[in-house]
């Protein structure tokens, strides 16, 4: 709980930019701060075109503004990743070596970046 | 130099709530990292009732410990034998429940030849985002600004984070830490 990142840190930016809750809905397209509000305090998530505008809106990266939930997503992404790994070796024998090859290495990439995302380094 | 501080096995990574406890408010601050400062404010209760440190911890203080999740709450005792304080710390303390609440007491430096002022002159330099909220400084006769407190939790966060630090890096002046009993329950 404690080193974890919160789901979005929409309250920090908004605190920062001095905007009320009423004024931070408007902005980024909803009709009242009731919607907003739940989005602070992590009870419900805010659809893309929504989250894109928080990300204008504030100036921080969206993995930045809602990592907890990036986190989680990168955490599963790696779980379906491993899996999908997995298969590859156990085709291994197939026909098309080259092909299987170039998809274990970009597999590998790939589980690297999504390390460095879950543990920020 | 006693740094009077329960050690703990929190990191600098640790999310904390510093509060600034009053009879009928507090302030606070939430501070993750070095020095990321998430969210700050004061909270007061209006209720004419005696229920005060109720309405302070249920109210006030239980959103934000839902919203934020910290690590740690956090907050000065020194020699607080006000009634009013020492119930509503109580109160408070149950309410933080499983997160570590800490008591901290001030170093010499923290309250020699500096006064409160002095110190959120010093906490609105270092943390810009909430400087413009700098009240003016208070003539004679005139009682305290409410936003005082906020930066009074800003100072007990990072003289935390101060400590913290300290002992996690078992500097020489970490030898001779005391541990603190926490306030009578």
């Amino acid at each position: 709980m404690t080193g974890t990142p919160l789901d979005n840190y929409l309250r920090t930016c908004r605190k920062k930019a001095d905007l009320s809750q009423e004024e931070a809905s408007r902005l980024v397209g909803l009709k009242n701060r009731l919607q907003f509000s739940r989005y602070e305090r992590c009870q419900s998530e805010p659809p893309l075109e929504v989250a894109l505008a928080c990300e204008q809106i504030c100036g921080v990266p969206t993995a930045q503004l809602f990592a907890g939930v990036s986190t989680a997503v990168a955490k599963r992404t790696r779980k379906r990743v491993r899996a999908f790994e997995r298969t590859l070796s156990r085709e291994a024998t197939a026909a098309a070596p080259r092909r299987l090859h170039r998809k274990l290495q970009w597999v590998i990439e790939c589980l690297a970046r999504l390390v460095r995302l879950i543990y920020g380094t | 130099m006693g740094h009077k501080i329960r050690k703990t096995h929190h990191t600098q990574s640790t999310r904390i709530l510093a509060l600034d406890v009053h009879p009928r408010s507090f302030g606070y601050v939430v501070v993750e990292s070095p020095a990321k400062l998430l969210d700050w404010g004061v909270r007061r209760s209006y209720q004419k009732t005696k229920s005060h440190p109720e309405v302070l911890a249920r109210e006030r203080l239980r959103p934000l410990l839902k919203i934020w999740k910290p690590g740690a709450v956090v907050t000065r005792v020194g020699n607080r034998r006000n009634k009013d304080v020492q119930s509503l710390l109580r109160h408070l303390k149950k309410e933080a429940g499983a997160t570590a609440f800490l008591p901290i007491t001030g170093t010499r430096d923290y309250y020699l030849g500096r006064g409160k002022y002095q110190r959120a002159v010093e906490m609105a330099a270092r943390f810009p985002e909430i400087g413009w909220k700098l009240p003016p400084k208070r003539k004679l006769g005139d009682s305290e600004h409410y936003l005082i407190s906020m930066f009074e939790a800003l100072a007990i966060a990072v003289q935390y984070r101060a400590n913290a630090i300290r002992l996690n890096t078992g500097s020489p002046s970490s030898t001779k830490k005391k541990i603190r009993k926490p306030f009578p329950s």
